[in-house]
């Protein structure tokens, strides 16, 4: 009689609970919405296309999904990583680890071995990994052993960016041509003949030529450069870095860069060589696609004179007769340990982000290359029906050409590689614009700029700055 | 009505007073929940919540945006220092701050680090400086204006190294190239006119300062733009507080400050805190009171347009969540209600206001009123309190439906042991097997039912035990039993049987079934009604005797009984009995008793009885056969007779003898009389034959007087007719014996009338119940009363008249008794007249006496003793009746106290001859009434009159006059000379006496007045 009792109370108690929660195959409740935080380094136009994106995500997935997505953009990349290592460790003042951050492999690499990041192997079937290109899963892969602690997202390469309108002008009365522009010697050759012509514009004035070139990214041109010319500058084997420095190489990149800098023939001022190009500085300039949406219109040499210009992209330069690398890069989405359910919907959301079509409108407004085989093409991008300006698809056709043309690559991650990557960064081109104002002084007070340039070309102070900067590299290796 | 309000099933005695328990439980719980008022507590307390998260939040934003951000002292001293030096030093002029030149360039480049600074420090997404010494009014607007606008995107971020993290928004082409900072896409050289002159962030603080002649300090004209704007060529939207710069000789020379993307500002508005269902939301709102239009006094200022709201609206500035944007905001008005709230207008969403002063009461932009307002919709801010009322509900339900089953479950549960106890005793009952009943597991029941089982056993064994009995008992018995309500009947085994049917199956008989047999047994067998109401059937056996069953029904409420009982030993008995009783020894005919029930029986059948005659007989002469020749005789006299009677006599006739010599016959089934009276006849031919030989040897015949009475003719009824037969065998006994005769109607009527009279004649002696009439006398001379006649009045049915009762007297010899009564009965009348005062004390009394009759002593003595006073006015009035006695008269005369004074009555009329008259010599004669009718008309009569009055008044007699009707008679008698008068004409005789008649008197006085004339 009782166990009769206690069996109809236990129905009735079950029926309440029946009320009360339903069958759940996810671990997400559209009516109890989780939320992820975002941190991604973007701004401009990148950040207006990403934060869209995930409006559109909050507004429809994410919306019957219950997941909430914010974005908040951390400045520069370097901003994010100190952040988002910062959260990790739990320093004072930083803010709560986001559950999805933008990194490259180094900072995700950091992160990973801090423990707080996801194996997003687990939450991707076979199919969905075979459809993205392969080298961008496989920057994830730290161990070597098929782990995806990397998403990736979107990617970049480079690209040599023109001016066209002033180029036309110097092209028509140089015969200069867009052939000249193929590898780094033919832009050095460039540079030179483009200074001397506009020096010889104002032949009252000497030495007042002006800049051709400029580049962004002074690492990438180190590392890629080097594997050009034969040899990965970081070999990293099971998170180890071991160093090839090579002499001669880096002579070559020597040459190729810090003489025609000091000499005038390339310059740097601004932050980006696009502030160089908007404020007349240079016409051409190397630098990610990604930064197609900031490649300037107008040319505002001050505040009375600004012109409009026209954008040309080409391939990005290498070096003549080097072997066909093109960088790869473009941090990925690293997702941070947490509930199931944040995980769940972290992933969810960055399937949807590259989703063909959601991946493709994110490339066309932002300059970043798609990251899945059927989108990286260029047909796909163009038959996509997404509205693409005539820049963007300069940029996107070359960018994918360079992509699909060359073998992409990315350094490995390792230890301490921002750091190692942050002296190949600076290191040369710091050189150049410290020495450069020498050269400017000495040009000021009247000397030749072969006499003013005389010292900063020789094999000894290369030798000298050479050592001087293995040394520094030799810190990061092994460790 | 109340039979079904009786029959309730105990499910629904259980049910309903659990389930109005349950509801009034349910009621109270709603009406606490109502009352307690804890649905409108937990409104508020959200609403509290609301404030509170509100209150906080702005006490936040408010110490960043007053003690923070606004706090630009230092870093607009440090920009004023270096201008002031440059002046001083000449090494730049105010003009020069208007043109990008060297020193402005080199001034802005100069101040470039403090501006990092200030704004890494202040967490602020952007900082800007702009130089300008123009009004910002009429033709002199500059197009453009120098300085510098820098971003932080990430301003919690710590600084990046190199200022990476910055960009250009504004700044000169030298100083973008001097660093590290990016431009932005936006980027341009200087501020055009319409980011600077039209921008409020830019004219307001410096045009109100540039206008102003008694100048403020700078930071009383800081100004919060009230709306968000954008850079051009910029896509994010920003607040910003900016002051003029001034100079110390009051000179404003350009603008400082600090700017906060909105996207930043709501990152700093955190609306989860508010609920946790992200339908809340943060609004930074601005509010334009009135007294903005009278300080200010230019309607024209930027905020003109806003300024046109109604007071009280609140203009978004910023959302902190995207439930609604910015428009979206404003059409929904919202306005402040009281302290602390606000309401859209629609009323859809409520908010918690709190005011940010972040203008002193005098700056020229108090009367834009900041507010933060933590908006919720309703629907989300009460969800709590909706959640509460919907599980209450919801409990409420659940409580009521779990209360209900339960009831439900107790009350099928406590009435199912009930149920199957009821089931298992009408199934017991259809079976007609004795219930087992369940074991329910309540004891009460239990013991119940054991109880109810055992006493079912009990009466089981007792009726066993019963027709036991029933079986043993020496008359067979047998019963039924039906009962009304449910149309059942139970029959004995021997129910049918007993009756003589053997092919019925008492045990699948229906009650339709059992009703008509008995109807058909009804009808079939021959029944009679026993002596105690019941019916006794007689059914014939195969054997053919006859078996008497008596059968008796009860019947009482909704069943009823009945038994049949073998009563053919005793009915036998009873029958043999009866036949004995009703039978005559002697003669073995009926005797009275069956004579009577034989013919009661065929009178109540008068289709059988016909036309019927009842001779009754009498044996003549058996009293002296019975003296002379013994009573051995006597009987066999009386046997031949009743022999003779039955053989003689056709199968129609009942002969009975009704005692001794008395016989009784009645021929029935006849059409007429004549064929009666031929039987009769028949009859008496053989009576007349028959002969006995006398034990003396003599030659005896049988005699019989008989008398015949029909039927319907004579009488219906047997009595009557018994009556009639046996009048008219008397006239044959007394008359001509041996003989018969029929009943005569008239002869009957007359004997019966005479022995009617004779009866009441016995009973008027009797009772004495005689009455006395007076009737006046009146002296022919005076005209007054002389005197009073008593005459006699017999109020019997038959007897009337005194005449009658004086024949019947004489006939039964009891004239004295009437003389008696006449005597004392006239006078005490009188006497009783007299007390009461109805007759006159000096008339006489004259009393009609018998002639030959006279009181004995004791009479006399009576009569003197009782009327002595009255004896000596009384006249004996001698009614003339054969011949007088005159010794009887002297007898009379001789009585004590009498005067003497005879009358003689009915004088000329038969009996009193003038014989009487002499011998008796009256004092008075009264003429009768023979002659005095109409005497006036025949002078034969007038002689007679004229002659006696003649002789009368010779010898000292009067003469009275009797029976005079008309006013002619008296008028004739008075001529003729009569004393006395009496008669209609003059007075009535009365029980009291009446008056005497107005119009004899005037005859009387007309007679006499003519006389005497």
């Amino acid at each position: 009689m009782i166990r009769k009792k206690r069996a109809i109370f236990c129905c009735i108690l079950a029926m309440g609970m029946g009320l009360a929660g339903c069958g759940n195959k996810t671990p997400l409740d559209a009516q109890n919405p989780v939320t992820i935080e975002v941190w991604n380094y973007y701004n401009g136009n990148q950040l207006t296309a990403f934060d869209s994106l995930v409006q559109e995500f909050n507004a429809t997935v994410g919306k019957e999904n219950g997941i909430i997505v914010k974005s908040s953009s951390q400045g520069s990349v370097n901003d994010l990583e100190t952040n988002v290592l910062a959260a990790i460790k739990g320093e004072v003042g930083a803010a709560e680890i986001p559950n999805i951050f933008m990194a490259y492999a180094d900072t995700a690499y950091t992160a990973d071995r801090m423990g707080g990041i996801v194996d997003l192997k687990d939450y991707l079937s076979a199919e969905e990994t075979e459809a993205y290109i392969e080298s961008y899963i496989k920057e994830g892969d730290f161990s070597g052993g098929g782990e995806i602690k990397i998403f990736p997202m979107a990617k970049s390469t480079e690209v040599l960016v023109l001016n066209k309108t002033d180029w036309d002008v110097f092209a028509e009365e140089t015969g200069a041509a867009y052939e000249d522009l193929a590898d780094m010697e033919g832009v050095v050759k460039t540079a030179q003949t483009y200074y001397e012509w506009t020096d010889a514009k104002t032949p009252d004035v000497p030495e007042d030529g002006k800049a051709f070139f400029g580049r962004d990214a002074m690492a990438n041109y180190m590392l890629i450069g080097s594997m050009q010319l034969g040899t990965e500058l970081f070999q990293v084997v099971d998170g180890k870095m071991s160093l090839h420095f090579e002499k001669d190489v880096i002579r070559e990149l020597w040459d190729c860069y810090y003489v025609p800098f000091v000499k005038g023939y390339f310059a740097a001022t601004g932050r980006f060589r696009s502030d160089d190009i908007k404020t007349g500085n240079i016409i051409a300039f190397v630098g990610s696609s990604s930064g197609a949406s900031f490649f300037p219109s107008v040319v505002n040499i001050d505040d009375k004179t600004s012109y409009s210009i026209e954008m040309e992209v080409l391939p990005c330069p290498g070096f003549a007769g080097g072997e066909a690398y093109a960088v790869q890069q473009g941090a990925g989405m690293v997702v941070t340990k947490g509930s199931e359910a944040e995980i769940y919907a972290s992933v969810e959301f960055l399937k949807w982000f590259t989703a063909e079509k959601q991946n493709i409108l994110f490339s066309v407004q932002s300059g970043y290359l798609p990251v899945k085989k059927s989108a990286n093409q260029k047909e796909a991008i163009l038959e996509s029906g997404v509205q693409i300006s005539p820049g963007m698809e300069k940029t996107l056709s070359v960018a994918v050409d360079m992509i699909n043309q060359n073998q992409p690559y990315t350094t490995k991650a390792f230890e301490e590689g921002t750091k190692a990557r942050n002296v190949l960064e600076y290191a040369m081109s710091d050189r150049a614009a410290q020495d450069r104002e020498i050269v400017k002084e000495r040009l000021a007070s009247g000397q030749s700029l072969e006499e003013a340039s005389a010292e900063f070309c020789t094999d000894d102070y290369f030798d000298a700055w050479f050592e001087e900067t293995l040394e520094r590299l030799q810190e990061f290796e092994n460790k | 009505m109340s039979a079904r309000k009786n029959d309730r099933t105990i499910f629904r005695e259980i049910l309903l007073p659990l389930l109005s328990v349950l509801i009034f439980q349910m009621l109270f719980m709603v009406s606490v929940i109502i009352v307690g008022g804890v649905i409108d507590r937990l409104n508020q307390n959200a609403k509290d919540i609301l404030a509170q998260q509100t209150e906080n939040r702005s006490a936040y934003l408010l110490g960043e945006m007053i003690g923070n951000w606004s706090d630009l002292e230092m870093l607009s001293n440090e920009i004023d220092a270096k201008v002031e030096e440059r002046l001083e030093l000449g090494k730049i002029s105010l003009s020069d701050l208007n043109e990008n030149s060297v020193e402005t360039i080199t001034l802005l480049k100069d101040i470039v680090p403090d501006l990092i600074n200030t704004m890494y420090n202040k967490k602020i997404s952007g900082i800007f400086v702009i130089f300008n010494t123009h009004g910002l009014e009429g033709d002199h607007v500059p197009e453009s204006m120098q300085g510098i606008y820098l971003r932080d995107l990430d301003p919690t971020a710590t600084p990046s190294e190199r200022n990476a993290d910055l960009l250009w928004e504004r700044a000169p082409t030298e100083v973008v190239r001097s660093g590290y900072i990016a431009t932005d896409a936006g980027w341009q050289p200087a501020f055009s006119r319409e980011d600077s002159a039209d921008k409020a962030f830019c004219y307001q603080p410096f045009q109100t300062a540039y206008r102003d002649e008694e100048k403020l300090k700078d930071k009383e004209y800081g100004y919060w733009t009230s709306q968000p704007y954008c850079l051009t060529g910029d896509n994010r939207t920003a607040i910003s507080y900016s002051r003029p710069l001034i100079l110390e000789d009051g000179t404003v020379y350009g603008v400082l400050g600090v700017e906060l993307l909105t996207d930043y500002v709501e990152s700093l508005l955190p609306d989860s805190e508010l609920s946790g269902d992200r339908q809340s939301s943060y609004m930074l709102a601005v509010s334009y009171g009135e007294e903005s239009l009278g300080e200010s006094g230019s309607g024209e200022t930027i905020s003109g347009e806003a300024l046109s709201h109604e007071d009280g609206i609140l203009i978004p500035v910023i959302l902190s969540s995207d439930i609604m944007d910015l428009t979206e905001a404003e059409e929904k008005q919202f306005r402040l209600l009281e302290e602390g709230k606000a309401e859209d207008e629609e009323g859809e969403d409520y908010a918690a206001a709190k005011r940010l002063v972040i203008y002193s009461n005098h700056a020229p932009f108090d009367s834009e009123r900041w507010y933060l307002l933590g908006i919720s919709s309703r629907d989300s801010l009460f969800a709590f309190s909706r959640q509460i009322q919907a599980v209450l509900f919801l409990a409420g339900v659940l409580t009521f439906a779990v209360g209900l089953a339960g009831i439900l479950y107790a009350s099928f549960r406590l009435s199912k042991p009930i149920r199957h106890l009821s089931e298992e005793v009408a199934r017991a009952q259809r079976d007609k097997s004795m219930p087992r009943l369940p074991s329910t597991g309540i004891r009460e029941i239990d013991q119940f039912a054991d109880s109810i089982s055992r006493l079912g056993r009990e009466v089981v064994a007792s009726s066993t035990r019963f027709l036991n009995i029933m079986d043993m008992a020496s008359v067979e018995l047998a019963g039924y039993e039906i009962q009304e309500e449910d149309h059942s009947v139970y029959v004995t085994e021997n129910y049918f049987p007993l009756l003589g049917v053997h092919e019925v199956d008492t045990k699948s008989l229906t009650l339709e079934e059992f009703r008509t047999w008995q109807e058909k047994l009804q009808q079939s067998l021959e029944h009679f009604d026993g002596e105690d109401g019941s019916i006794v059937y007689s059914v014939p056996q195969p054997d053919g005797s006859v078996h008497y069953l008596r059968s008796e029904r009860q019947k009482e409420a909704g069943r009823q009984i009945g038994l049949i009982e073998d009563v053919t030993v005793s009915t036998l008995e009873k029958k043999r009995i009866e036949r004995e009783r009703d039978s005559d020894n002697l003669t073995k005919l009926y005797a009275r008793r069956g004579f009577k029930r034989e013919t009661d029986r065929l009178f109540m059948r008068p289709q059988t009885l016909k036309c019927a005659g009842l001779l009754m007989i009498d044996l003549d002469n058996l009293k002296t056969t019975n003296d002379r020749f013994g009573h051995n005789f006597g009987d066999l006299y009386i046997q031949t007779a009743g022999r003779c009677f039955v053989e003689h006599t056709p199968e129609h006739t009942v002969c009975a003898r009704m005692s001794g010599d008395e016989f009784i016959l009645l021929f029935y089934g006849y059409e007429s009389r004549e064929e009666i009276r031929e039987k009769v006849a028949a009859l008496y031919k053989a009576v007349r034959e028959v002969a006995f030989i006398l034990p003396n040897g003599d030659n005896m015949g049988l005699s019989a007087s008989g008398g015949l009475a029909y039927y319907p003719d004579d009488s219906t009824e047997l009595p009557e007719l018994m009556k009639f037969a046996d009048f008219a065998m008397y006239q044959v006994k007394n008359s001509h014996k041996g003989d018969y005769r029929e009943f005569d109607a008239e002869v009957y009527e007359r004997h019966l009338l005479q022995n009617q009279c004779k009866l009441e004649f016995q009973q008027m002696l009797e009772t004495r119940d005689v009455n006395f009439f007076f009737q006046p006398i009146v002296d022919g001379r005076q005209g007054n009363v002389y005197a009073y006649e008593a005459l006699m009045r017999v109020n019997l049915p038959t007897l009337r008249s005194p005449e009658t009762v004086l024949r019947i007297a004489k006939e039964e010899g009891r004239m004295h008794d009437i003389e008696n009564i006449t005597v004392f009965q006239a006078t005490e009348c009188y006497k009783k007249l007299l007390e009461e005062g109805a007759v006159l004390p000096e008339a006489f009394l004259f009393i009609n006496s018998i002639a030959n009759e006279c009181m004995t002593e004791e009479e006399e003595m009576r009569y003197h003793m009782l009327y002595q006073d009255l004896q000596d006015r009384i006249v004996v009035e001698i009614t003339e009746a054969e011949h007088l006695d005159m010794d009887m008269l002297r007898k009379k005369s001789r009585v004590e106290g009498f005067s003497g004074a005879f009358a003689l009555d009915d004088y000329g009329s038969g009996y009193n001859s003038e014989i009487n008259l002499l011998e008796m010599k009256p004092k008075y004669v009264k003429v009768d009434i023979t002659i005095v009718r109409d005497v006036d008309k025949d002078e034969n009569k007038q002689q007679v009159i004229s002659n006696i009055v003649n002789y009368a008044h010779k010898r000292d007699m009067m003469i009275i006059a009797e029976g005079l009707e008309t006013a002619e008679e008296l008028q004739k008698v008075l001529e003729l000379g009569v004393d006395l008068l009496q008669g209609y004409f003059l007075a009535r005789p009365g029980e009291k006496p009446s008056a005497i008649s107005q119009e004899a008197l005037r005859v009387i006085d007309l007679f006499w007045e003519r006389r005497k004339s």
